[in-house]
């Protein structure tokens, strides 16, 4: 993969290197990388939650998800020593996930983005999900505010939640939005979903 | 890129109810690490490299074990070979240790296999003089790497 290019320039400083995860992914990351083979144990733990919910924004199925998140780490064993700047290691992980969702949603000819099928796939929640959920009814309120939100919102908002530091060229070639329209896009979709929770909290 | 504490606040609550409502299987990490240390595991070996051949000078006779050592930079092999006549002990440490099977190969046939312990560690008790490849295997893996060939 050839992602070292954005990463690189990683765009305005910094949030992503005062956030703990990103600042202990980059230690984890330069540890194995000089030889303590077991560090990769420990940046895998931590960063693949995150990774999962970017996958899965893409309306990838579970075991879909689960494959496009291995690919990226054997594509980060292969590349490691492309990355120059170990800080930036979540920013290069979540690119390569995010990019290899998008392959495989192409490939499949989920062209659309607000595919029905998508929504299907990616929108449903276990049982237990919705039973728990009954007892965090705030929890509850927010995911049925979510669920009524459209697909390309709801696709914007987990990636954004879920990456300190989206690089917003590729995010809007995924998202087939302009450039310019990703943070205003991001802007309504918040404000439609405080507009949904508030409408819930009357109602 | 989050400006306004209200929106970050939003977005760490959105982030609580994702994780709730779709977690990631508790099965993932392990499947992953086991795909990557079979994949690192091939890729480090491939490339290890004979780094000296010397005699451990422990004795004035001739037979002083011969110390073998391979390695790039994230692994080291180390074998100690112990010759009596034409017979020829092996023993093997890994380090970083892990575990798996280490083959040995003589003209392309395996002529010996043993495991390798938690420890790094592995033995071949009962060689017979030749040019030899050993052959690393972690657990499961298809592939395979190789040292350099050796003569024993």
């Amino acid at each position: 993969m050839s992602d070292g290019d954005t990463v690189r320039n990683p765009g305005p400083p910094d949030h992503g290197e005062a956030d703990p995860l990103w600042a202990r992914a980059g230690e984890l990351f330069e540890e194995w990388r000089s030889g303590r083979a077991g560090r990769i144990d420990g940046l895998v733990r931590l960063v693949s939650p995150v990774l999962w919910h970017v996958v899965r924004a893409y309306g990838l199925g579970r075991e879909e998800a689960e494959d496009v998140i291995q690919t990226t780490w054997l594509a980060l064993v292969r590349s490691r020593d492309g990355i120059h700047d170990p800080r930036t290691v979540v920013a290069w992980l979540t690119t390569t996930a995010r990019r290899e969702s998008w392959r495989v949603v192409k490939a499949d000819s989920r062209v659309d983005p607000v595919d029905d099928e998508v929504l299907e796939r990616a929108g449903g929640s276990s049982p237990a999900a919705e039973a728990t959920a009954e007892q965090h009814l705030d929890d509850a309120r927010l995911w049925r505010a979510v669920d009524s939100l459209s697909e390309r919102c709801r696709r914007l908002l987990r990636v954004i939640a879920f990456s300190a530091r989206p690089d917003y060229v590729h995010l809007a070639a995924e998202l087939q939005m302009p450039v310019g329209s990703i943070g205003p896009t991001r802007g309504r979709c918040l404000d439609k979903l405080r507009g949904l929770l508030d409408e819930k909290e009357v109602g | 890129m989050m400006p306004n504490p209200d929106d970050a606040q939003l977005f760490a609550s959105l982030r609580t109810m994702w994780e709730r409502h779709d977690p990631m299987p508790e099965h993932l990490v392990e499947d992953v690490l086991v795909a990557l240390e079979t994949r690192h595991l091939a890729e480090e070996y491939r490339e290890l490299l004979l780094m000296s051949d010397a005699r451990e000078l422990t004795g004035a006779r001739g037979e002083a074990p011969r110390i073998l050592e391979f390695g790039i930079e994230t692994v080291t092999l180390l074998l100690r070979i112990d010759s009596d006549g034409d017979r020829h002990r092996i023993d093997g440490w890994l380090a970083p240790p892990r575990t798996g099977r280490a083959a040995l190969e003589r003209d392309g046939e395996v002529v010996a296999e043993a495991e390798i312990s938690p420890e790094g560690r592995f033995e071949f008790p009962d060689a017979s003089a030749g040019s030899y490849r050993l052959v690393i295997r972690s657990v499961d893996d298809d592939g395979h790497s190789v040292t350099g060939e050796f003569i024993v």
